[in-house]
């Protein structure tokens, strides 16, 4: 019996490294890529840890390519879509969860209808309504950062998730306040923020992720080289430096490492959102 | 109707007069809500709605930018009928979809089940299978582009070590084009499964397999009879969710195959984007859009329930 459970813990190991190598493999092999000389990636057969690192792959994109100017439009993008999604967001949300109106049922419905719209089928006459915005060019916000960011900053799913945690905070406080003389916007900013911080971190963390990773919008909006997103500027990279896999493996690790940085720093609130995905963000 | 109630109860003048007060007080509370409300939903139901009737009046038309739209009232419909390489487009979709929706469900489910087993380290294992949904699509499809290369990629190195000593000629060809999409995009979707699973294998509760045990189920019966019919609330959320994602698929295909060889691996959003934006045909593209709509519709529809059901 012993011996039973011993061959089944190998056997549990020895699975789960395999998925570990399918899963991490293909980013150890970029990263062992962008640090080959080019001479070293074309050699056969292929090394697989490099022989020596060339860290000038990574020197050459940054002065000679239009991906620093993309990393940093993207860096400008996500970061004030995620202002605008969590500020705005959490104020209508305290609305839903707090306030009484006129028409607030019909609204929220409006809010959640607005979860069940494709994205991706949206493009084409999003685009045509942001080139006819009033009081702007011919172009309208086409290349322009407020094209990139604004047509999809704030989120339905924001608002119904952080609506959802303000309900859980219990109402006490917010009377206790207002009887103290607080005004609704002070017990929105002072009482109810502090105490949904879980919930604000965790509606960034997926609005800078999904800006960051956006590709088809991005595509639709920029035209010039000098609006280009990461993502689009990654892949115009690609197709110019067709076999040159240690600037585009290079290229792709810059991409990627913010990301990857910000899952592993912020990894117990990945957890705690991930988790929560499945059973409809129970808390 | 409240009010109406209420101001049938006071009908001396004092309270009627209360009662004005008290109204002026109201509105101007509903003033401070929609200072609250206006700036998100102003933006948001902008940005989803107005697109809505947007893409209907552009289907009805010519849109040529940047001439001014011409109204050819069902003219886009008809060359829609017609068009093979849309229909081509749809079925590459449909392939792509159903391939990397069960693709991505089944491994999900497998590694989910490995992770529930009690082993030590079970939670360095489990941050890093997530990785590949951190990454965006251009990036994993990149990996992958260098790793099927038919050059110098690794898989051709490795391949022939263990017995294959031709491989395929990878994405230069039709069928393992569609392979490696289907490859791709099951990868990021397992990894995207794996933890939603688990929490749905976390919950069930312990007595069910004890009081299996007791009326003598062995491993294999338990997984059938209790885990999967546990678990079903939860896959077809997976199920749902994959399938919108995999139903706009377009990233993935423009870095590791642009839609070819001979558009095997065109799919109907990529083609939609095309005939909109390289080919300038915005209001065909928006009729391909529209056209396509409905069936994710039921798709989001489906979603929204399931998740409100579940929370």
């Amino acid at each position: 019996m012993q011996k039973r459970k011993k061959i089944n813990l190998i056997i549990t190991y020895v699975l789960a490294i395999f998925v570990l190598m399918i899963f991490v493999g293909p980013y150890l092999w970029m990263v062992a890529t962008a640090l080959k000389s080019q001479g070293e990636v074309m050699a056969w057969p292929p090394t697989i840890i490099p022989t020596e690192f060339h860290f000038q792959n990574f020197v050459d994109i940054w002065q000679n390519s239009v991906l620093p100017r993309a990393f940093f439009n993207s860096v400008i993008v996500a970061t004030i879509a995620t202002v605008i999604n969590v500020f705005f967001a959490s104020l209508a949300a305290f609305a839903f969860a707090r306030l009484e109106f006129p028409w607030k049922n019909s609204l929220f419905l409006a809010v959640l209808a607005t979860m069940m719209i494709p994205p991706g089928l949206m493009i084409v006459p999003l685009f045509s309504l942001i080139r006819n915005i009033p009081f702007t060019g011919p172009s309208g916000w086409l290349d322009s950062y407020a094209g990139l960011i604004i047509p999809t900053a704030i989120t339905g799913f924001a608002i119904f998730l952080l609506k959802q945690y303000f309900m859980s905070i219990p109402k006490d406080l917010d009377d206790q306040a207002a009887i103290d003389g607080c005004s609704k916007f002070q017990i929105y900013w002072r009482i109810i923020l502090p105490l949904s911080r879980p919930a604000l971190a965790l509606v960034a963390i997926f609005t800078f992720l999904g800006n960051w990773n956006e590709y088809l919008w991005h595509l639709t909006v920029a035209r010039s080289a000098d609006m280009y997103t990461i993502q689009i500027a990654l892949a115009r990279f690609q197709t110019e430096h067709n076999i040159e896999w240690t600037l585009i493996m290079a290229g792709a690790t810059t991409a990627a490492v913010p990301m990857l940085i910000m899952y592993f720093a912020l990894q117990p609130l990945f957890e705690k959102g991930l988790g929560g995905i499945g059973t409809g963000m129970k808390d | 109707m409240i009010s109406k109630h209420k101001s049938a109860v006071y009908m001396d003048g004092k309270s009627l007069l209360e009662e004005k007060i008290k109204k002026k007080n109201r509105r101007k509370d509903y003033l401070g809500t929609y200072l609250f409300l206006t700036p998100a939903l102003l933006l948001l139901f902008t940005f989803s709605f107005v697109p809505i009737i947007y893409v209907v009046y552009l289907s009805f038309h010519r849109v040529r930018l940047p001439d001014d739209p011409i109204f050819i009232g069902i003219g886009n419909y008809a060359q829609l009928m017609g068009d093979s390489v849309f229909w081509r487009s749809m079925g590459n979709t449909l392939i792509y979809t159903l391939g990397s929706m069960s693709l991505g469900l089944f491994a999900g489910l497998c590694v989910a089940v490995l992770l529930n087993r009690a082993f030590k380290g079970k939670r360095f294992f489990k941050v890093f299978y997530f990785l590949p949904s951190v990454t965006s699509d251009v990036v994993s499809a990149m990996i992958f582009l260098w790793i099927f290369d038919h050059n110098l990629g690794i898989l051709n190195y490795l391949l022939p070590k263990v017995g294959l000593v031709e491989p395929p000629a990878w994405l230069l060809d039709p069928f393992w084009a569609m392979f490696i999409l289907i490859f791709v995009g099951s990868w990021r979707g397992a990894a995207y499964n794996i933890p939603i699973f688990l929490a749905g294998l976390e919950g069930v509760p312990k007595s069910y397999y004890e009081a299996a045990e007791i009326d003598g189920a062995n491993g294999w019966h338990k997984f059938w009879r209790i885990t999967i019919p546990s678990i079903m609330p939860i896959s077809v959320y997976c199920m749902v969710m994959s399938i919108i994602a995999s139903f706009q698929v377009v990233a993935i295909v423009d870095v590791l195959t642009d839609g070819g060889p001979d558009n095997s691996t065109l799919v109907a959003l990529k083609y939609v984007w095309q005939q909109s934006f390289q080919f300038n045909y915005v209001g065909y593209g928006a009729t391909m859009s529209l056209f396509i709509f409905p069936f994710l519709l039921v798709m989001t529809w489906l979603n929204l329930k399931l998740s409100k059901r579940s929370g």
